[in-house]
């Protein structure tokens, strides 16, 4: 509460211009062990606030993932801080998978993430933290945007897919054009059948047939990446979105 | 660049859904076409589908993995003068993949196989305007023209391979 009070007033001298003023009339911040974290702090109380979170963020060490609290100094923290609560600057260190306490593969239950997500956003979004300082609502907002990031990227098969291959540095040329005749074929059927269907009954029987399609092709995915085919791998996941782009068309269709 | 093609007016990319009714139209210019995708995208030349074992017709199937885009190009080739006298396309895919395919149906018309084949995806994207996240249409529209040549060349050198058995 004193120190937000302090923010303030501040801030208010510093954007008048008192900016040296202003910074020595602070009272010396609560002992913080780490030199590196006292010198980062002295810059959050400088006056302009984007320039000083965009330092923290890139010294990383000092905050995010098992660092130091801004706040309050307590170790070990994660996105937010455990003890006092307040939201850490996003840490570009941590993965989907690390947010939501997985283990970094494809085989997740889908239906865990939810729970975890809404943990998460009571303690993240920005909505919540009104009455904090400016900086700290910056976090929030890089927080939780990065927190629904994970959780869209990791609810489905696909884009799942395709982040695990991107964690393992998999270069996938999205640029380069498809010749497989039998795949286009296949697909060239399927989307003619989708287009020419006319009732509901029909569509969701090819919508299932294509589900089916996607099943098997995700597993083949499994394989492949656990025995670290990655062609294999990159060459299921364009199966999938194949697939899936069907699937979409069917949806719009019903 | 391509955005500021002299007296035509353009409007900044958006991606259009493929249903083809009227009000699509006025939908697809709202979010945001070059007029003459829109004019391909309803009234598409060329759609159709040719006999795929006919002697005289050449199939280019290809596919964009990015956004799972289907396109076929066919061509129909008199045998004694090498020319393309018919063309016909099938896309599935946004507006500007169908628009792409359009152009390339209409300008291997009346052309010679070596013609096309040197048809360039940068002639496609700039008659159409297309916006740079929209440029590998283009591309597939050109990959496509090469593998109906290509088809068509194949075929014709089995039909040689078996006359000489």
């Amino acid at each position: 509460m004193w120190r937000r009070a302090r923010t303030g007033p501040l801030r208010l001298a510093a954007a008048a211009g008192g900016r040296r003023a202003g910074r020595r009339a602070l009272p010396p911040l609560p002992t913080i062990p780490s030199s590196s974290v006292a010198s980062s702090s002295s810059r959050i109380f400088r006056g302009s606030v984007w320039a000083p979170y965009r330092t923290l963020s890139s010294e990383g060490g000092a905050s995010g993932r098992g660092g130091e609290c801004w706040n309050c100094g307590a170790t070990g923290v994660f996105l937010s801080c455990g003890s006092c609560g307040s939201v850490q600057p996003v840490d570009p260190a941590v993965d989907y998978f690390q947010i939501f306490g997985l283990e970094r593969e494809y085989n997740i239950k889908e239906h865990s993430l939810e729970g975890k997500y809404k943990d998460w956003q009571k303690k993240l979004h920005p909505d919540l933290v009104h009455t904090k300082s400016e900086k700290e609502r910056g976090f929030a907002a890089e927080q939780s945007a990065l927190v629904i990031d994970a959780y869209r990227t990791l609810s489905k098969p696909l884009s799942r897919a395709l982040y695990l291959l991107k964690l393992e540095g998999v270069q996938v040329d999205e640029e380069k054009t498809i010749n497989d005749p039998e795949l286009l074929m296949e697909m060239m059927e399927i989307r003619e059948a989708v287009n020419d269907a006319t009732d509901s009954e029909t569509l969701e029987k090819i919508q299932s047939q294509i589900k089916r399609k996607l099943e098997t092709w995700s597993e083949t995915f499994q394989e492949a990446f656990d025995k670290r085919d990655f062609n294999s791998a990159v060459e299921a996941t364009q199966r999938m979105r194949y697939y899936e782009r069907a699937v979409e068309e069917t949806v719009k269709k019903l | 660049m391509m955005l500021r093609a002299a007296g035509k007016r353009l409007i900044a990319g958006g991606q259009a859904s493929p249903a083809v009714a009227a009000p699509a139209a006025a939908a697809a210019m709202r979010r945001g076409y070059h007029e003459r995708v829109v004019d391909h995208y309803n009234n598409p030349r060329n759609v159709g589908t040719m006999d795929k074992d006919d002697p005289d017709v050449g199939t280019g199937l290809v596919g964009a993995p990015a956004c799972g885009d289907v396109m076929k190009l066919q061509i129909r080739v008199d045998e004694a003068s090498g020319k393309i006298v018919d063309a016909r396309f099938k896309t599935f895919g946004c507006g500007s993949a169908i628009a792409s395919s359009s152009v390339a149906s209409e300008w291997v018309k009346g052309k010679q196989m070596e013609e096309v084949v040197a048809i360039k995806n940068s002639e496609i994207a700039k008659h159409l305007s297309l916006p740079p996240v929209k440029l590998h249409c283009s591309m597939l529209a050109e990959d496509a023209i090469k593998a109906a040549v290509k088809d068509y060349e194949a075929k014709k050198k089995a039909k040689l391979a078996m006359a000489d058995e």
